[in-house]
């Protein structure tokens, strides 16, 4: 009996269907983490009825018992829902880890990842947001493959340094920011809680579009727009304290007297320490000129979205004190975006932010910490202090490094910017598949510098005589109007989509700064312009920069497999002469969809394989690095004196060389990738190979002394560069019953070489007190090398010293003893000459690469960073002072052991001396060490409360977290802090670089 | 709605037709040199320029080069015992002369910087809307400051590039010419020039310490002796001596005081004053002082020399050795011996405290460079005349140089 009732049921239901086959009305909601979404397309699998959820995620749709209804979205896996007996089907969608069909911006547009046929990188905000930094580029660092963040410095308010795929050019190498459809130079008023999306267009044939600003690749940036019709709150902030990551080893007071001692005695002189021991450990000027500090921040955002309008606002503040004393920031922020559908197919908008930080410059004492002998207190005793102004009480110092708890004291710098940043735009929808975008956008910058320089005597060479004080006012305004029109058909199986536009950017910068001398004392409130006496001073200029530029665009896609696109566009720039203003840059890219294709299947552990190739041309004006007036020899202002009263007299001479055939940089490059995604799109990996050429390349070339120009070079077109490379992205998603894990591994290669220089000279750049030059560019070689003599061990005795000699008996280095450093004597010509140099170092890692690892399991989360390079060379700065035991200056712990001082006692560290002779300490590869690092950059721990606690609070998101930047860094660098950049012609240098903090913090996200 | 369509459409037109010269920017606060020499003031400055290239602002642009001839022989040292401070100027004095000695590149690229701007005045200021005198004066100047210029270069290098007017970038394949041919340039410039330049009596105060007729002639009389043209040379040290514009009047000890710039005996100074805004003046003075009062101990004078000056009344006025009296706030003087190659000091640089400027002395000193003096046009004089057998008329110059200090006359050898 039992087994008939199904039997029975099953019958009536067949009989019961044709005739019952009733077409009802299904009514429900579709919504994902408990949002609703519109536009959720709802349908009668099998057939072609189908609607599209509503605003509130409400649907209706006729259907029969029988039918299945998929709904399906963008980014969420496509869900199947038997109809049966039900009138109210509610569905959650979750989220897909299928990313194809993520909406990729590439300027002016935006395509599908999957029909993507350039080299884009991309990474969330939310990635972003956990970052306990004060600038967005530092935010960036480890996320993106080909994207390397070179810090400036740890000082509170400080900028790091962006490349893509390494350097191209030898002037600047920073790449365009475009934050919503507007190119800016300057994203430091964003905070990362803004962003929404960053996209990094890599290569020619996606930064085309771009034209001459992007040929050191584009940075889009999308902040955060409203998205549902309920009101979305959120709130969070951080408090944390930031404090030394490493710490110097430098010698005590006691070691420091020995020091000195035994290098006056190695050269025959007598000591000048009679009783070292007495002086203990001295002063510790690392401790005195460091703190910890404290580091905060808030955010708040609202925003509703209906059908009409969207709205988006928020508020941050953010505030720093640096670990170094003297140096502090703040800024707070506001911003409002917003969107109106005035009719059904034009809307307008607005994003509009306003950004004011103030900053405290203060001293970086890193160096001067380093150097200054332990000896010498840092203030005059409390009897010679009587009488003398409050920056005068500090001691005189032995070395010319000046007292640095005095230069802390007179340290009076302090910089405001403000900056509103606007744009409104039009979007209409002309007819179906043709819409016409216009854009009018706004970057007005205000920086203020106040400074004042107190009168103060401590030493006859640290001392000034009169008081001083200045203000500077510079404001830039930069607007940016562009129209687009964009035509998108599809027919059969083929798809286009064209661009066409134009855009006209103007840039006014204004300077005016003005300082006087002698203000009646050094009280605050006297701190003015208006207070001086004496001497002023003042200058100011407008200079203007304008750019006119036409685009085209064609994406075109047959069966949705085949890709092509194509871009052209014309910049005319202001700053080059008639005749070059103009210039053409095309690109070109494809892409083949292989997993689509018939052959592939079968092939089930393959969910997505493409290949792109692409091509493009760019120019690159270097509107930043070159002078405005490249192109004339411009007059400046000399000075002489004449007559009987001796007065003085204002003449003129050129001030430049100016070259009137100037023009365009080009840079070009060729891009080779494939994507892939395998095993259900757990494991999606992007893989690009590259090379970048840049012609006719902008260098200041330096011309023959005997025309008259001393030291002027001329801006001429006259070097090409190479970069080859590639970089590489894997991403592993999965999830073991509870537990979620997202591991992220960036991987970037690039190599650079200058392959031609002007007149085939080699360039030199960064110049030390003790070593000279320290970065040498030469042609067919890497770009700031480092470029010195070969040490071949220490002289142990006499006999090595004379036996180090050419073929013909000649002494190599006569004037050397034992424990002196041996060089290699390198062209063969028994002499130690400057021919005896070779590049002994690069400062380009082999690796760049960032690792996270991301876990979720139920309420906890857990985030880690990881960042590193592999295979730098990087030179410690300080080490020619304190490795040398010369010049008075303090030198690290230890040195008195680890110098030689006799035969077989050790083979790699001089002698101590202070006439040094033999110049042990020249620039040789003594000084040259591996910078390899792997850091844990950031981890943070979360902890989220369930939704029954925070729903009865009217909470729809509440999570606290602890978090730590800068945990830990393996290196066997000597500095303090390997994550050192720089510039295309010296990088790697540790010139007593400010140290990024350690901070612990922690945390809230709450959301209404 | 039609409106908003009409309002769109024309936004959209309006852009295509944007116009070219929004690309054309003018430079802003800064003249350039295509449109320069326009009227007088611009050509006055612009020689202003060219006076200015003997001492540019910063001291290591030339004023350590005027250091090179003494300490390159045995009257001084190279100064301070630091051997890797300066240690380019160093290898200068010991002879170690390589291409890469930055004091070698410094003085050649300055003193090009000035024959450059002299170039441009030469060939730009004739056609300047000003007056034919004008032009004569000013061109006149330019040609005696380029002569000095290349005065300096052949002095020091021999043969070099020869240009006499700017060239440009693509035009620079010029090599060494002669040294010959060097001087003949100088020559005709300063032969041309003296036409033209006011004596040293006729010049406006204001203009004092410019170039002069007298100037023209005793670099003349120089440029001959260098070149062993004896008869040339005393034929023109003669025109300077006729002119009756110099004397030996000053005391001796006051030739080179800061409070006598272009002095009885000056024929040509480099003039230095303090500004506080400008770099207007010479570091010799901080340059050369002892590193016990404020300066950088360069270029000592030797005992070669001191013993030589014996008790010449100008030894004291030349030499400052530790101890020795120098002023009221320096009655024995420190030359600071242990970082002091000869533990002496020159005088001939030394200001006194309240001469000294208040700010930035080392850029800043007011005192003038004496590049060529009376006594050393006389000395000239008599050097030529007894190359030429005229000896009387030798002894007669030497012997007013000996007697300004009260030395005793040399008599001729026929007479002894």
């Amino acid at each position: 009996m039992k087994t008939f009732i199904p039997y029975i049921l099953g019958l009536l239901l067949l009989v019961a269907s044709p005739s019952y086959a009733q077409q009802k009305t299904i009514s429900g909601t579709v919504s994902a983490d408990d949002e609703p979404i519109p536009g959720v397309s709802v349908l009668v699998k099998g057939t072609s009825i189908g609607v599209i959820t509503d605003f509130d995620g409400n649907f209706t749709i006729s259907a029969k018992n029988t039918d299945v209804l998929l709904f399906s979205y963008v980014g969420y896996i496509t869900k199947e829902v038997l109809v049966d007996n039900q009138t109210t089907i509610n569905v959650t969608l979750e989220a897909s880890l299928e990313q194809l069909d993520e909406v990729v911006l590439i300027g002016y547009g935006s395509v599908r990842k999957k029909d993507l046929t350039s080299a884009i990188s991309t990474v969330k905000g939310e990635e972003l947001s956990k970052r306990v930094v004060t600038n967005i580029q530092d935010a960036l660092a480890g996320q993106l493959p080909g994207v390397q963040v070179s810090s400036n410095g740890g000082q509170p308010g400080s900028e790091s340094t962006i490349t893509i795929r390494g350097i191209s050019t030898l002037s600047n190498n920073s790449p365009l920011y475009v934050v919503d459809d507007v190119p800016l130079e300057d994203i430091n008023f964003l905070s990362p809680q803004d962003i929404e999306s960053v996209q990094v267009l890599k290569d020619a044939s996606a930064s085309a579009i771009f034209g001459s600003r992007a040929s050191n690749g584009v940075i889009i940036i999308r902040t955060k727009q409203a998205k549902t019709n309920k009101v979305n709150i959120s709130f969070d902030a951080y408090g944390g304290l930031q404090t030394i990551a490493k710490e110097p080893n430098l010698a005590g007071a006691t070691e420091y007297a020995n020091i000195i001692n035994t290098a006056r005695l190695n050269d025959g002189k007598s000591i000048i320490y009679d009783d070292p021991e007495s002086f203990g450990q001295g002063t510790n000027w690392w401790n005195e000129l460091t703190q910890t500090a404290p580091i905060y921040d808030a955010n708040l955002s609202v925003s509703k979205a209906t059908e009409d309008i969207s709205i988006s606002s928020g508020f941050s503040y953010q505030s720093q004190d640096g670990i170094l004393k003297g140096s502090d920031f703040n800024k707070w922020s506001v911003r409002l975006n917003t969107k109106y559908n005035i009719r059904e197919n034009v809307t307008i908008g607005e994003n509009f932010t306003f950004a004011k930080s103030n900053t405290k410059n203060g001293p970086n004492s890193v160096w001067d910490a380093h150097r200054l002998e332990p000896v010498t207190s840092p203030y005059l005793p409390d009897y010679e202090q009587e009488g003398l102004n409050e920056f005068s009480i500090f001691s005189p110092t032995i070395t010319d490094v000046p007292n640095a708890l005095g230069q802390l004291a007179r340290s009076f710098d302090d910089s405001m910017h403000t900056r509103v940043i606007g744009n409104f735009y039009v979007n209409w929808e002309i007819i179906e598949g043709l819409s016409f975008k216009s854009q009018y956008s706004i970057y007005s910058s205000n920086w203020e510098n106040n400074w004042f320089a107190p009168d103060y005597y401590i030493e006859e060479t640290d001392k000034q005589v009169v008081n001083s004080v200045g203000r500077t006012h510079n404001n830039k305004i930069n607007t940016t109007w562009n129209n687009t029109v964009t035509y998108t058909k599809e027919f059969g199986d083929h798809n286009l989509t064209a661009l066409a536009g134009n855009i006209i950017e103007a840039q006014e910068h204004k300077t005016l700064s003005g300082q006087g001398e002698n203000t009646p004392s050094n009280h605050p409130d006297l701190r003015y312009l208006d207070a001086a006496t004496e001497a002023y001073f003042t200058s100011g200029n407008t200079e203007k920069y304008n750019l006119i530029s036409y685009i085209a665009r064609a994406n075109y896609s047959f069966k949705n497999k085949y890709l092509l696109t194509a871009t052209v566009r014309a910049d005319g720039s202001s700053l080059f002469p008639e005749g070059n203003k103009w210039g053409v840059f095309p690109s070109v890219s494809a892409g083949w969809v292989v997993s689509d294709e018939d052959f592939m299947e079968n092939v089930s552990w393959v969910s997505f394989l493409k290949a792109r190739l692409g091509w493009g041309q760019i120019g690159n004006d270097n509107r930043n690095s070159i002078p405005v007036d490249a192109r004339l020899t411009t007059i400046g202002t000399e000075y002489y004196t004449s007559g009987s009263d001796q007065n003085i007299l204002i003449g003129t001479g050129p001030d430049n060389v100016g070259n009137p055939s100037i023009k365009w940089e080009t840079v070009e490059d060729l891009n080779f990738g494939i994507d892939f995604a395998l095993f259900e799109n757990k494991l999606n990996m992007n893989f690009d190979i590259f090379k970048r050429t840049t012609r006719d390349m902008l260098m200041a070339k330096s011309i023959p002394a005997y025309l008259g120009s001393g030291y002027d070079a001329q801006w001429s077109n006259v070097g090409s560069f190479e970069t080859k490379g590639f970089d590489l992205g894997v991403t592993y998603k999965n999830q073991f019953n509870k537990l979620k894990t997202a591991f992220t591994l960036n991987l970037s290669h690039y190599k650079a070489t200058a392959t031609e220089l002007a007149d085939g000279e080699a360039i030199w750049d960064g110049n030390h007190q003790r070593l000279d030059d320290l970065g040498y560019t030469a042609e067919g070689e890497t770009p700031g090398s480092f470029y010195g003599y070969v040490t071949d061990g220490i002289f142990q005795n006499k006999t090595e010293i004379n036996s180090h000699s050419d073929e013909f008996g000649n002494i190599i280095q006569p004037s050397a003893q034992p424990g002196d450093f041996r060089f290699k004597d390198l062209n063969g010509d028994g002499q130690l000459t400057d021919q005896d140099r070779t590049i002994i170092g690069d400062p380009t890692p082999d690796l760049s690469y960032g690792l996270t690892l991301k876990f979720e399991y139920t309420n906890f989360d857990l985030s880690l960073l990881f960042t590193g390079k592999y295979g730098n060379d990087m030179l410690n700065a300080a080490n020619p002072y304190l490795m040398s035991g010369s010049g008075n200056y303090n030198s690290y712990a230890g040195l008195l052991d680890k110098a030689w001082d006799g035969e077989g006692s050790t083979n790699s560290q001089p002698r101590l001396s202070n006439d040094d002779p033999n110049q042990n300490f020249r620039y040789s590869d003594y000084y040259i060490e591996d910078g390899s690092f792997f850091r844990l950059t950031n981890l943070q721990f979360g902890y989220k409360l369930s939704d029954n606690i925070i729903e009865n609070n009217g909470l729809s998101k509440a999570r606290f977290y602890i978090s730590g930047e800068n945990l830990f860094t393996v290196t066997s660098f000597s500095g303090l802090d390997p994550d050192i950049g720089g510039r295309s012609t010296l990088s790697g240098v540790d010139w007593g670089h400010y140290p990024l903090p350690r901070i612990i913090n922690i945390g809230i996200n709450l959301a209404f | 709605m039609k409106n908003i369509k009409y309002l769109l459409f024309i936004l959209i037109s309006l852009n295509f037709m944007s116009c070219s010269d929004y690309i054309d920017n003018e430079i802003t606060g800064k003249q350039n040199l295509d449109n320069y020499y326009s009227n007088y003031s611009e050509c006055d400055k612009a020689l202003i320029g060219c006076y200015a290239s003997l001492s540019p602002q910063d001291w290591w642009e030339t004023d350590f080069f005027w250091l090179v001839g003494d300490v390159c022989s045995d009257d001084a040292f190279k100064g301070n015992t630091n051997e890797g401070d300066q240690r380019d100027f160093g290898n200068l004095a010991n002879f170690n002369i390589t291409p890469s000695n930055e004091w070698l590149d410094s003085k050649w690229r300055y003193t090009y910087q000035g024959i450059f701007r002299c170039n441009l005045a030469i060939t730009r200021i004739p056609d300047a809307p000003i007056s034919v005198e004008q032009i004569e004066l000013l061109v006149a100047e330019a040609k005696f400051l380029r002569a000095v210029y290349y005065f300096e270069l052949v002095k020091n290098w021999g043969g070099v590039p020869l240009l006499t007017e700017p060239i440009s970038v693509s035009q620079a394949n010029l090599s060494r010419s002669t040294e010959a041919e060097i001087w003949i340039q100088i020559e005709k410039d300063l032969t041309e020039s003296k036409e033209f330049l006011p004596l040293k009596s006729q010049v406006v105060a204001s203009n004092i310490g410019r170039a002069t007729k007298g100037a023209a002639y005793a670099y003349l009389a120089k440029a001959a002796i260098y070149q062993l043209k004896y008869i040339d040379a005393q034929d023109w040290a003669n025109e300077v001596i006729k002119t009756n514009e110099y004397n030996l009047n000053d005391d001796f000890g006051n030739v080179w005081s800061v409070s006598n710039p272009n002095g009885n005996g000056s024929i040509f100074e480099i003039q230095n004053s303090y500004n506080e805004l400008y770099d207007s003046g010479s570091a010799l003075c901080v340059l050369s002082r002892s590193r016990a009062d404020g300066g950088w101990g360069f270029c000592t004078p030797s005992s070669n020399l001191d013993n030589f000056m014996g008790d010449d009344p100008r030894r004291d006025y030349t030499i400052i050795k530790q101890g020795d009296y120098v002023d009221e706030e320096h009655p024995s003087y420190d030359t600071d011996p242990t970082q002091n190659m000869t533990g002496r000091i020159n005088r001939k640089y030394y200001l006194s405290m309240d001469e000294r400027p208040e700010k930035s002395e080392h850029t800043r000193s007011p005192l003038n460079h004496i590049l060529l003096r009376y006594a050393d046009l006389l000395l000239i004089h008599a050097e030529a005349a007894y190359h030429n057998g005229d000896e009387s008329v030798a002894l007669s110059s030497l012997n007013k140089v000996r007697n300004r200090v009260g030395l005793n006359a040399v008599w001729q050898q026929a007479n002894n």
